[in-house]
């Protein structure tokens, strides 16, 4: 109540015009409410044909087989692996700004989470289809679940990574789902109230799970939301902590390494706020609502990005020490080979995108500038997928035996594949944006009041007499 | 087999082949003549019809398939003779798949011969077999032979054939023309017998003999001067204390290379004094001159030189009379000093050696020959190293191929009978003179570039099909059972001579007739029974080896035939033709054996095709590099090739390898590669297969090459180890110290770190040694495996892509100087590790450790996410990318039954013969016995012609496994990262003479 | 009995309402707000929710079962040597066992909810108008004193209902 009640001159307001709360509903439903505009026409077609072409290369790949990749007997995973690593860690975002800025009570969230958790939920089924199409056979893939069978009954091997991996993606799309459907449900029953009656009222009256707005369930309500951002920020670490560990468990040089888990986490966040960077320079430039999406929040992500982008850096160099420091001869080969190698041109890009390129947030021109900003989270999940891409290939096409060193080079099928999950992700983004509430209207009607001058004393005359309801 | 066609067949399909089963084999055999997709293999498009390719025509072969044969064949073991089903029987043969005629023993699975394997009785190859002929049995079920006979072209009977050859060799009697028998080396002594009955029919007939590379000619040539009897001596290595390899690849493709390396291999032992002291002198990089302690490159212009040099350091007081004219006679180029200082001290050691030393030489010049065969003499091992024996020699007035040529020129010719042989291919004047031949046949076993140009082309069948015979050395005769009916209609050689000579058809009665009048002591049947059950009778007998003449007429006629040995000048090019040791014949005759072509050559490690090899230095000065396609021209024609830089070569040296760019040869073989017999000669000019200057253009244009292994140093990484045999005298740690880990100040040693406990094995536990001081590299064993295991072939386009699914793979690094560099093998299967990496990363259990401490692979769990080939160390672990054509229903009758054949999209790999060790357990088990060591021998192990290879159970002191486990050499690689492998190394060791140090 | 809806449209009338009527010992039935409201909780006097004590015993059973399914399935259903590990690593089980503490949890904490506040797919729900959009309501016992209470405290319209929503 203090906070609200006193104005500290410290803090600028989160939503900068002055908006009423119907005015609030007005902005965000309006966007479901009014036609689909041209520019969303031509992004959600552009999306529906990359998606498209990715069907029909994955449908050519499953039945022809694995050959059609450019793998070979040293280099058995490149592509396909790269994008599933580089997708989870795009996935990371939403579930930290919702859970990790909501328990830090960063109240800026508010106006970005929604948009940024459903980006998780996308960039999770991006991920989740490369482990199954990397399979030679991915029919059987269901093996990977321990269900009782009539083989022995022969279970699975809880030792794998893979089978870890299995579990965490499917666990951290489940929590984030729910997560992301509890903060639903009041704007749902907004848009029930809102709508006129016929068939779209009645889908979301079902959605809407018949929500009242009753402040006893608001008050369980907060309790719900707060276990599970609380259940979901330890998740979100474990899950690319297991994803790194896909390698840091291995023989492999360069795979073999104890500083993955925290260096994978700092890059998802990197990349992941990079692409909720881009996604909302998007939206509220083609939505128009950069007064509930202010500058400031942009801002603030710039400042998280150039915190993980250090940390990325840092640990590049660490890896480097360490296989100096550690003697082995094949670690040492390895890293000298990543920077000198025939793959040192990606090396390069990633080193210039993810370490150099961030630095150029520390002048607060950039920072504030909506085109650098832009371009830079570009680059950004440029350097990112390379990062994954060097960290994959590098390190398995020259490792113990030199006879069996080997290179590795992308068919048009990896490519179009990689396509395909990006028209896949934008698909599902553009369709989500024209159904659903793109801004917690709840929450951001909670910090309306936020850094303003509270409402004059109440009027003093007394209410209109009392009408008799039968 | 003729009688069996007429008989119906037991199984039918339709009553109209029950009733004319002829019929319906000839309608198919056209059928799938003309439906075959011919020269699709070729293009870099068609991987799919490459697979499809290997085996069309099946209903045909499956018809033929079932006919029993009528004669009494043998099993190798005691088991009764009726095919058992799930069992399999053994057979013993002679090998066809070159001269040297090893013994075999053939596994068939019902009626269908699946394996070969060596025949420990055989007295020569000892139980040794080479590539070549473990894959010989892929070539029984070649789509491409010849299905029948052809008389002009057209399909014809056998009655047809016979007609057609009374009237040509009438005709050419009548029109006073002269006949000839061109004939192979190496034809069973049963064969030489019908040829001579044909001869003696025929008074006007002499027999011409061939040999592609020439070397057989030569060295005949040369001992005829100087004995008067043709003949090619009997290596015997085993006796050997110093052998000097002069162009002779004995390891890889010389006389009986399988032979040479089991004999070879004995005398590598550094237990044994005096070790083996291997000495190579050659033009390419060879096999042999790999294995060698000392190589000593030269180029052709200097061979003659050079072989002088060494004679005249030897002691040839007593033959002087003949070595002072010869050596006076030779025209020999100048030698630097340096090479001359070298090749004296390999002198020196050859005369200390005495008759324990031996000089190869493998050159298709009679002079050379001559001046090898004189420091044999010299050496005076025509008893003990390198065997003279009189009852060796071939029959006297044989001509060599540039008589007939002559001859051909001349018109004088009337009928020329071939077989077998394929000379239009490496005789190009042959090629031109044959169509004018008034009658002309070919007896190969398809429709070859010589069978196209003949008349009449009347096939003999695959040497698994048909009754032969060997003389490998005077006293020991060797028994070639036919193991299956014939798959087309095809006719035994020996059956073929009988009938031009007017004798009856049946070979096998021939055969039988001359064994129990020549070779059994008693003709009774137990005797006769005997030797088709060893396949193998007689003992060595002592040598009869004949004595030198005493006038130097012959041998100086004979150099006056020598070629131009002037100096090529800085910048030249001299052409090496050479054998590879998958077309290890020089013909190709191999070439459309997919196995083969598959098999990456043993040095350059270049699969499927052959490429223009210069070296390094001479690569770097014509700015070419790898794949550079280059167009070669010699005198005799030109060849388009890529190129590859091979280090060890001589710089003034293009070597290409021959065999390929078959046009003829089937399906598989086509497209691949380029034939180098077009540089040979060309019209008119004598085929020469070393020396022709030859120039080198770049087209400008590329061509990927399916090379298995790209990166050829090791990296300072201790993965084959290597120490002198003075060393290991001294220390028998030599050469494996680095990186033996130390033990911990606690005392422990380190290999026994771990975080975990580990598991416990009792009963077997099985293992592998792999004596790198014996492996020569011949990759004999990669060829078993791949028929044991039903490995795929994946065709040049998906080697390219480095693809290839063999499980057992030979590792060849080099050290050293490129000028003349160290040749390292090692060959690389699953090493079973204890702590498998690749177990740990598997989500669906797919790959597990047995309680014999075998690391499985379980196919049908595999969902292929490839997470245990990336972390498997040693990258032996193969992915089946697509799903892989075993060669349709004819190829696929060399399948193993035991083994699983792997479905698209699973992980594949070395199972240590896993059905090998059951089969063996339930033998044992019948018997009411445990295992014996011994009991189990792996496909690789069984093949390896060098013996370098033992399995074993690592749970028995006494086992032969852990005796070699127990030397000083033994290691296993990648110690340091505690993957504790099941296959242990053992360090090779050099034996550097004088010539190394002095 | 019947009741009282005032509807407010400033949060910080509504609270000051519920504490006014809260102190003046009128029954409170319920408010309905278009956000959570702080301090609301406590104006009405309302308990902290238990759903706390449902996800902390979940993820209990989650982790127990799935450790407990990994060491039996590994060491006693079929004990396999797999790359020379132990058949029970159970470090190598705390990936799968942390995934599946936090399902658990969450999964049950999320029904648990829905059931107590009995919402699920489709409930009919008639909510005093504008409550999801601007407007705040708060029920109260019908009485004179509330009605003059509520008329003084903003409320912009004052309604009579039989019975609670």
């Amino acid at each position: 109540m203090a906070d609200h009640a006193s104005v500290s001159s410290l803090r600028e307001p989160l939503v900068t015009k002055p908006r009423t709360l119907a005015g609030i509903t007005d902005d965000i439903l309006g966007q479901m409410q009014r036609r689909p505009t041209a520019r969303w026409w031509i992004a959600f077609s552009l999306a529906a044909a990359l998606l498209l072409l990715g069907v029909g290369t994955v449908t050519y790949e499953i039945l022809t087989g694995i050959g059609t990749w450019g793998l070979n007997r040293t280099v058995g995973w490149a592509f396909d692996i790269t994008n599933f690593v580089f997708w989870v860690g795009i996935g990371h975002a939403g579930t930290l700004i919702s859970a990790i800025l909501f328990l830090f009570r960063q109240k800026w969230r508010t106006s970005i989470n929604r948009s940024a958790e459903a980006m998780t939920l996308f960039a999770v089924m991006c991920a989740g289809v490369f482990p199954l199409i990397h399979m030679g056979r991915p029919w059987v893939g269901f093996f990977v679940f321990p269900y009782p069978n009539d083989r022995g009954p022969l279970w699975v091997n809880f030792r794998s990574p893979l089978l870890w991996d299995v579990f965490a993606i499917s666990t951290y799309f489940t929590v984030s789902a729910v997560f992301w459907f509890v903060g639903l449900v009041p704007d749902l029953a907004t848009v029930r109230d809102r709508l006129p009656p016929g068939l779209k009222r009645r889908i979301f009256a079902v959605l809407a799970m018949g929500w009242t707005g009753s402040a006893r369930i608001w008050n369980r309500y907060e309790t719900l939301y707060m276990l599970l951002a609380g259940l979901a920020t330890p998740l979100v670490l474990s899950v690319h902590t297991i994803v790194s560990m896909d390698f840091a468990t291995s023989v492999i040089p360069g795979w073999h390494t104890t500083i993955f888990p925290p260096y994978f986490v700092a890059g998802a966040v990197f990349s992941g706020f990079a692409m909720v960077l881009t996604l909302m320079i998007v939206a509220r430039a083609v939505m128009g609502l950069d007064h509930l999406i202010t500058q400031r929040h942009l801002e603030n992500m710039a400042k998280i990005i150039i915190v993980t982008g250090g940390i990325v850096g840092l640990a590049y160099g660490t890896e480097f020490f360490i296989a100096w420091f550690s003697g082995s001869a094949y670690e040492r080969f390895t890293f000298i080979n990543r920077a000198t190698g025939p793959f040192a041109w990606a090396y390069w890009i990633m080193v210039s995108c993810n370490v150099i390129s961030p630095q150029l947030l520390w002048f607060k021109k950039l920072r504030t500038s909506t085109v650098a900003l832009f371009v830079l989270s570009l680059v950004i999940n440029v350097g990112m997928w390379f990062e994954r891409f060097v960290i994959i290939v590098t390190s398995l096409h020259r490792d113990f035996l030199p006879s069996s060193w080997g290179t590795y080079a992308p068919t048009k099928i990896e490519v179009f594949t990689l396509l395909g999950s990006f028209g896949l992700f934008f698909t599902l983004f553009l369709l989500f944006v024209r159904a659903l509430p793109v801004i917690s209207i709840g929450e951001v009607k909670s910090v309306l009041g936020y850094a303003r001058p509270k409402l004059a004393a109440p009027p003093a005359e007394p209410a209109s007499s009392v009408l008799e309801v039968a | 087999m003729k009688t069996t066609t007429t008989s119906p067949p037991r199984w039918w399909r339709t009553l109209e082949e029950r009733t004319d089963p002829q019929g319906v084999a000839a309608r198919h055999a056209d059928e799938f003549a003309d439906e075959l997709p011919l020269g699709e293999l070729g293009t870099a498009t068609s991987r799919r019809s490459f697979f499809k390719v290997m085996g069309l025509s099946a209903t045909a072969a499956m018809a033929a398939c079932q006919r029993a044969p009528r004669q009494k064949i043998l099993p190798f073991t005691t088991k009764p003779d009726e095919v058992t089903p799930g069992l399999a029987l053994w057979y013993a043969t002679a090998c066809g798949g070159c001269a040297a005629g090893c013994g075999l023993l053939v596994k068939t699975r019902d009626g269908r011969p699946i394996k070969i394997e060596g025949n420990p009785l055989h007295p020569v190859s000892g139980g040794a077999v080479c590539a070549v002929g473990q894959a010989s049995v892929l070539g029984l079920y070649d789509a491409d032979r010849a299905r029948g006979p052809r008389v002009d072209g057209r399909p014809a009977s056998w009655a047809q054939v016979d007609g057609a050859v009374a009237a040509g060799l009438s005709a050419a009697a009548r029109d006073g023309r002269t006949i000839r028998v061109l004939a192979p080396w190496g034809l069973g002594p049963t064969e030489e017998k019908a040829l001579d009955g044909f001869l003696a029919a025929q008074p006007t007939a002499r027999v011409v003999r061939f040999d592609p590379m020439g070397q057989r000619d030569a060295i005949a040539d040369a001992h005829e001067a100087l004995t008067g009897a043709r003949l090619v001596p009997e290596v015997r290595l085993d006796a050997a204390e110093v052998v000097v390899g002069v162009e002779a690849d004995f390891l890889g493709t010389f006389l009986g290379p399988a032979a040479l390396t089991r004999q070879w291999s004995v005398g590598r032992d550094p237990a044994r004094t005096p070790m083996l002291r291997h000495i190579q002198i050659e033009s390419t990089l060879s096999l042999t001159g790999a294995s060698a302690d000392t190589r000593i490159p030269l180029a052709p212009a200097l061979q003659v030189a050079a072989l002088a040099r060494l004679l005249r350091g030897l002691d040839t007081a007593s033959i002087d009379d003949l070595v002072a004219p010869v050596l006076g006679a030779v025209a020999a180029a100048p030698l630097p000093n340096e090479l001359g200082a070298r090749l004296d001290g390999v002198a020196r050691e050859l005369r200390a050696a005495g008759s324990a030393g031996v000089v190869l030489c493998g050159s298709d010049d009679p002079t050379a020959q001559l001046l090898a065969a004189l420091a044999n003499a010299a050496l005076d091992n025509a008893t003990t190293t390198a065997v003279l024996d009189r009852r060796m020699a071939a029959r006297a007035g044989e001509m060599n191929p540039d008589a007939l040529a002559a001859e051909l020129a001349a018109g004088q010719v009337g009928a020329l009978l071939i077989l077998g042989a394929n000379p239009a291919l490496v005789d190009r004047r042959l090629a031109a003179a044959l169509p004018a031949v008034p009658f002309s046949l070919s007896t190969s076993e398809r429709l070859d570039e010589t069978a196209a140009l003949a008349r009449v082309h009347a096939p003999q069948g695959h040497f698994l099909e048909t009754w032969t015979d060997h003389r490998p050395r005077a006293g020991v005769e060797v028994m070639g059972q036919p193991c299956v009916a014939p798959l087309f209609d095809t006719r035994a050689q020996t059956a073929s001579l009988l009938v031009w000579s007017g004798a009856p058809a049946d070979d096998h009665a021939f055969l039988q007739a001359r064994w129990r009048r020549e070779v059994l002591p008693d003709a009774g049947d137990a005797s006769w029974d005997a030797a088709v059950r060893n396949g193998v009778t007689g003992k060595t007998a002592a040598v009869d080896s004949p004595s030198l003449l005493r006038s130097p007429a012959a041998a100086l006629a004979l150099v006056a035939r020598g070629r131009d040995v002037t100096p090529i000048g800085p910048g030249e090019l001299q052409l090496v033709l050479h054998a590879s040791v998958s077309l290890h014949d020089g013909t190709g005759a191999t070439a459309n054996n997919g196995w083969l072509r598959e098999l990456p050559d043993p040095i350059s490690k270049v699969s499927w095709s052959n490429v223009a090899a210069l070296s390094p230095r001479q690569a770097a000065a014509l700015g070419l590099n790898d794949g550079d396609v280059v167009e070669v021209r010699t005198a005799g024609g030109a060849v388009e090739l890529p190129v590859l830089a091979q280090p060890g070569l001589p710089d003034q040296v293009v070597a290409i390898a021959v065999g390929h760019g078959r046009t003829r040869a089937g399906r598989i073989a086509a497209g691949h590669g380029a034939d180098g017999w077009a540089l040979a000669g060309g019209a008119g000019a004598p085929v020469r297969r070393a020396g022709l200057r030859a120039t080198l253009r770049a087209t400008g244009r590329r061509r990927e090459l399916a090379l298995t292994q790209t990166h050829a140093s090791q990296e300072g990484r201790a993965l084959v180890r290597q120490a002198d045999l003075g060393e290991l005298r001294r220390d028998p740690h030599a050469g494996n110290e680095v990186p033996r880990p130390a033990t911990l100040p606690g005392g422990a040693p380190r290999r026994t770190l771990g975080l975990w406990p580990g598991h416990a094995y009792e009963g077997h536990r099985w293992g592998l040694a792999v004596d790198l001081n014996k492996c020569t590299g011949c990759a004999a064993c990669v060829v078993s495996c791949s028929a044991e295991n039903n490995i795929p072939i994946v065709g040049e386009l998906e080697v390219q892509r480095r693809r290839e699914m063999h499980w057992l793979r030979i590792d060849r690094y080099y050290g050293g100087e490129p000028d003349a560099p160290e040749v390292l093998h090692q060959p690389m299967m699953c090493q079973h590790c204890e702590n498998a990496p690749c177990e740990t990363v598997c989500p669906v259990l797919a790959t597990v450790h047995s309680t014999e401490g075998l690391n499985q692979q379980v196919y049908n769990r595999c969902v292929g996410t490839r997470y245990c080939a990336n972390n498997c160390p040693t990258k032996v672990r193969r992915f089946n990318w697509f799903d892989y054509d075993h060669g349709g229903d004819l190829g696929r009758m060399v399948l193993n039954p035991d083994v699983v054949v792997r479905s698209r999209g699973v992980m594949e790999k070395c199972s240590m013969c896993v059905q090998r060790i059951e089969e063996a357990r339930a033998l044992s088990r019948r018997e009411g016995r445990d295992l014996a060591d011994g009991d189990i021998a792996t496909a690789c192990q069984q093949s390896c012609p060098a013996q370098a290879i033992t399995f074993g159970d690592a749970n028995d002191p006494k086992s032969a496994l852990q005796a070699r486990r127990a030397e000083g050499r033994a290691y296993t690689i990648l110690e340091e990262i505690n993957v504790k492998p099941q296959v242990t190394y053992m360090t090779r060791i050099k034996n550097r003479g004088e010539t190394e140090h002095g | 009995m019947p009741f009282l809806q005032a509807s407010f449209d400033d949060e910080a009338l509504l609270l000051r309402a519920t504490h006014a009527v809260r102190r003046a010992g009128v029954e409170i039935a319920d408010a309905y707000t278009p956000y959570a409201v702080h301090g609301l909780e406590e104006a009405m006097g309302l308990r902290r929710s238990r759903l706390t004590w449902v996800c902390f015993a979940a993820g209990l059973t989650g982790a127990a079962c799935a450790m407990l399914f990994q060491v039996w399935s590994s060491a006693a259903s079929w004990p396999l040597n797999v790359g020379g590990k132990p058949f029970a690593s159970v470090p190598a089980f705390i990936p799968v066992t942390f995934e599946l503490t936090v399902l658990s949890a969450a999964l049950a904490s999320a029904f648990f909810f829905f059931f107590r506040s009995r919402l699920y797919p489709g409930r009919p729900a008639a909510p005093p108008p504008q409550v999801t959009d601007d407007r705040f309501v708060l029920v109260v016992a019908d009485s004179e004193a509330a009605r003059r209470l509520l008329s003084t405290a903003g409320a912009v319209s004052l309604t009579r209902a039989e019975g609670a929503l």
